[in-house]
């Protein structure tokens, strides 16, 4: 496959310098309804809060909670005093005073000069316990005393009891309404890697959720809410680091994509994180399968292996391996090429054709996961017929869940019998309806029989994919002429049943075309019975295409 | 709260004021009574809002609420004081409380999927106490030698404290094609407004200064709770209430 340049790209980047000024002219105070947030800097702001601070500090409105030298600059000490009202601790409001020898350098903080509460609790201690007992479930300890705080709080203070509570998924902390018992407020306070969802933008422009992992405004391509593993690495173009990754290299954190805003923009990473879900979710949902090996197996992804600027000067099998492919690598590894710069196109039996991130395309990341339950089940052997069959069966996956998540139709991203239209455009790279338009045989008796291509398995592939669109579809094999009644549309989950049960629970791994036929008709008697309308459909379609 | 303590203020001002300057014409010049009874109004309402989803999910999810405060007990006590001839003023303070449940039902996004909302359901306690605070500018009508009829009007100030539902927690699970319903956060807000009063005390005297009355009135006003970030509600209170009790007059 060839790979043709109508004209260059220029690419620019510019360099943000950003000047970070120590002595600068930083806001002294900013107040957001009650709350004033102190960040004192010059030498004006922090007298006004030295006053201020020291006065609150001798009318024990401010207590120092902590004072602590300064180890990296001698003669300095840090202190942090809480802000009380009334003798009870405003919950959140503190200040941080840097001294050097007595005299104030800098003070940050939150201070909350409006509160107005009563502070004699209606509820006692215990009663707070037992509220904040029978609402996590816990079993609260009788030592452990809850605190009366005043809490701001959706532009309100209220007198609480805080009391933190232990479980076996969480540890919260609650605030007990002192008054009413109710609770104003609980959050958790266990910090980890928690689960995520995002914002993403696919190859497409379009967008969708991407689950993902997140903590302290830092989000990564790790998902965490499906059974397995789910991770993309971001190979930022880096060919000798994917390499690495595919021989066994371990994968280290600056290795996957990452994002800091959970509103993910690259395209590449995004649809290849999002559709590996999915493809789980698929398998999963028809077959309850659990991943590739049905034991949640990791799944990696490898995005962006290449950088598109780099094709002119990549050789012909990098250019055919990491720009204009996509594969499974084992392990549950995948790899996503990254298409061609715009002006570029290949040749083929349909015309020119422009390459996007392959990753684009749903069909196309179910068909190499495919390959992956392939390799935990059936492992049919990548070669001649047996190879063809690998094939196939990951075109008739891939294809059956774009069904599951798109809508029928010929637009982009929609469901249809083409692999790949959606980055191949236009027409992508095989059909399952029409074979022959992609100069691929749609009977047996046209079969490949050279040697490339490991004896064509990506060619021979489209009869048995061809055999089984007939059989959800139905229609006429265009060599044989012999017509198939198909199970219908809205029935293809029987077909896909039937395909996915022979491929992966009855196929050996050196099966032939013939013995495809053996397994899928068995499969078919297996679950809807012997003789029935399921059954007809797979033999027909099958002889239709020439396979008996 | 502040609000009605300076109304009731003046209501007592304004007794104060007015009681020496109609202070000779007839024996029975203060009428005090205490009644015990019901609010028969229901005075359910609904609520809806959004709510932060599970996982910083993009796609809010949304809740609403139906409050059911149906009729209750209520508490009432009135002081009235005969101005000239049949015309007098009084103040009155009427106590109502309720418990109850409101249905919560929320809809929760798809973490893998937008527009494909799931459905939850549950339930959780809810209180309603309600405190009336009555000026009433009262007309006595004598109906019969033991019989006395008191009829009366005037503004109010009815203080409402609710149960307010603030979020919902659920648990989902994959492969998230159902949410479950696991509590409701809620917040007790109380708020106080303007209303109205009128009604009737039919009274019967079984002694020269005690007599049991039985009173008929209806009272009303639309408050408004602020429950923060920007939301408000505004709730119904008083209604029609009926009772019986003490009466003294002096």
């Amino acid at each position: 496959m060839g790979v043709h340049r109508s004209f260059p790209r220029v690419v620019c980047c510019s360099t943000a310098v950003i000047i970070s000024l120590a002595a600068g002219h930083v806001a002294a105070a900013q107040t957001t309804r009650d709350a004033v947030r102190i960040a004192a800097s010059t030498l004006r702001d922090i007298r006004t809060w030295d006053a201020q601070t020291n006065r609150m500090l001798r009318d024990g409105d401010l207590r120092v909670r902590s004072r602590r030298a300064d180890t990296m600059i001698k003669g300095r000490t840090f202190e942090r005093a809480d802000q009380y009202y009334k003798g009870v601790r405003v919950f959140g409001a503190d200040v941080a005073r840097e001294i050097d020898r007595g005299v104030l350098l800098s003070v940050f903080g939150t201070l909350y000069p409006g509160v107005a509460v009563d502070t004699v609790a209606t509820i006692d201690a215990d009663r707070a316990r037992d509220i904040v007992e029978k609402q996590s479930g816990a079993v609260i300890a009788p030592t452990r005393q809850p605190e009366l705080v005043v809490l701001p709080h959706d532009g309100v203070y209220t007198l609480t009891w805080r009391l933190p509570a232990a479980t076996d998924s969480d540890i919260r902390q609650y605030f007990v309404d002192a008054h009413d018992g109710s609770i104003v407020l609980d959050y958790s306070q266990l910090e980890r890697q928690v689960a995520a969802v995002g914002r993403a933008q696919g190859v497409l422009g379009d967008t969708k959720k991407i689950s993902v992992s997140g903590a302290s405004g830092h989000f990564t391509a790790e998902d965490r809410l499906r059974p397995p593993s789910i991770r993309t690495l971001d190979m930022k173009g880096n060919l000798s680091r994917t390499l690495d990754i595919l021989n066994g290299s371990p994968v280290t954190a600056s290795d996957i994509a990452s994002d800091d805003d959970n509103n993910w923009t690259d395209g590449a990473v995004d649809d290849a994180h999002v559709y590996q879900g999915w493809t789980y979710d698929y398998y999963f949902k028809r077959f309850g399968r659990r991943g590739l090996d049905n034991h949640d197996i990791q799944i990696t992804g490898l995005a962006n292996p290449v950088r598109r600027s780099d094709l002119e000067t990549s050789s012909d099998s990098v250019i055919g391996t990491f720009f204009l492919n996509a594969f499974y690598a084992g392990g549950g590894y995948m790899v996503y090429g990254v298409g061609l710069p715009a002006g570029f196109f290949t040749r083929s039996p349909i015309g020119n054709q422009t390459w996007d991130f392959v990753s684009g395309a749903l069909d196309v990341v179910a068909h190499e996961l495919s390959h992956g339950v392939t390799q935990y089940t059936s492992d049919l052997i990548y070669l001649d017929e047996s190879g063809a069959l690998n094939e196939a069966f990951s075109d008739i996956m891939g294809t059956s869940v774009e069904f599951f998540f798109q809508p029928p139709g010929t637009a982009s991203r929609q469901a249809d019998y083409l692999m790949g239209e959606d980055v191949v455009r236009p027409g992508g790279l095989r059909s399952l309806a029409n074979p022959a338009a992609y100069g691929d045989p749609d009977h047996y008796s046209k079969r490949f029989l050279g040697s490339e291509d490991n004896g064509g398995v990506h060619t021979n592939s489209a009869i048995a994919s061809h055999a089984f669109y007939l059989a959800i579809e139905g229609g006429t094999n265009a060599t044989s002429g012999l017509s198939v009644q198909g199970v219908g549309a809205a029935n293809r989950e029987q077909i896909e049943k039937v395909f996915y049960r022979g491929f992966t629970e009855l196929m050996p791994a050196n099966a032939t075309f013939s013995v495809a036929r053996a397994v899928t008709i068995q499969a078919a008697r297996d679950l809807y019975g012997a003789g029935g309308n399921v059954e007809r459909a797979v033999t027909e379609a099958w002889t239709a295409v020439g396979v008996n | 709260m502040r609000g009605m303590t300076t109304w009731t203020i003046t209501v007592f001002a304004v007794l104060t004021l007015a009681a020496p300057a109609a202070a000779q014409s007839t024996s029975e010049r203060f009428w005090v009574g205490v009644s015990g009874g019901v609010q028969g109004t229901s005075n359910g309402f609904s609520d809806s809002f959004t709510f932060a989803s599970q996982f910083q999910d993009p796609e809010s999810s949304t809740a609403s609420v139906d409050y059911p405060v149906k009729g209750g007990p209520l508490v009432d006590g009135s002081f009235v004081v005969r101005l000239w001839k049949g015309f007098g003023v009084g103040v009155a303070v009427s106590q109502f409380s309720k418990g109850g449940s409101a249905a919560v039902t929320a809809s929760v996004p798809h973490p893998f999927q937008f527009n494909q909302f799931r459905s939850i359901e549950g339930s959780t306690s809810t209180t309603r106490n309600e405190l009336g605070i009555h000026l009433q500018f009262a007309y006595l009508v004598p109906l019969a030698s033991h019989v006395r009829l008191i009829a009366f009007a005037g503004p109010s100030r009815i203080s409402v404290e609710q149960t307010f539902v603030t979020d919902v927690q659920y648990t989902q699970a994959f492969p998230f094609d159902a949410a479950t319903f696991s509590r409701a956060t809620t917040r007790l807000s109380s708020a106080s407004a303007a209303g109205f009063n009128g009604g009737a005390d039919v009274i019967w005297m079984f002694a020269r200064r005690f007599g049991v009355g039985g009173l008929v009135q209806y009272s009303a006003a639309k408050v408004r709770q602020d429950l923060g970030n920007n939301r408000s509600i505004t709730v119904d209170a008083g209604g029609i209430q009926a009772g019986g009790g003490v009466r003294m007059v002096f």
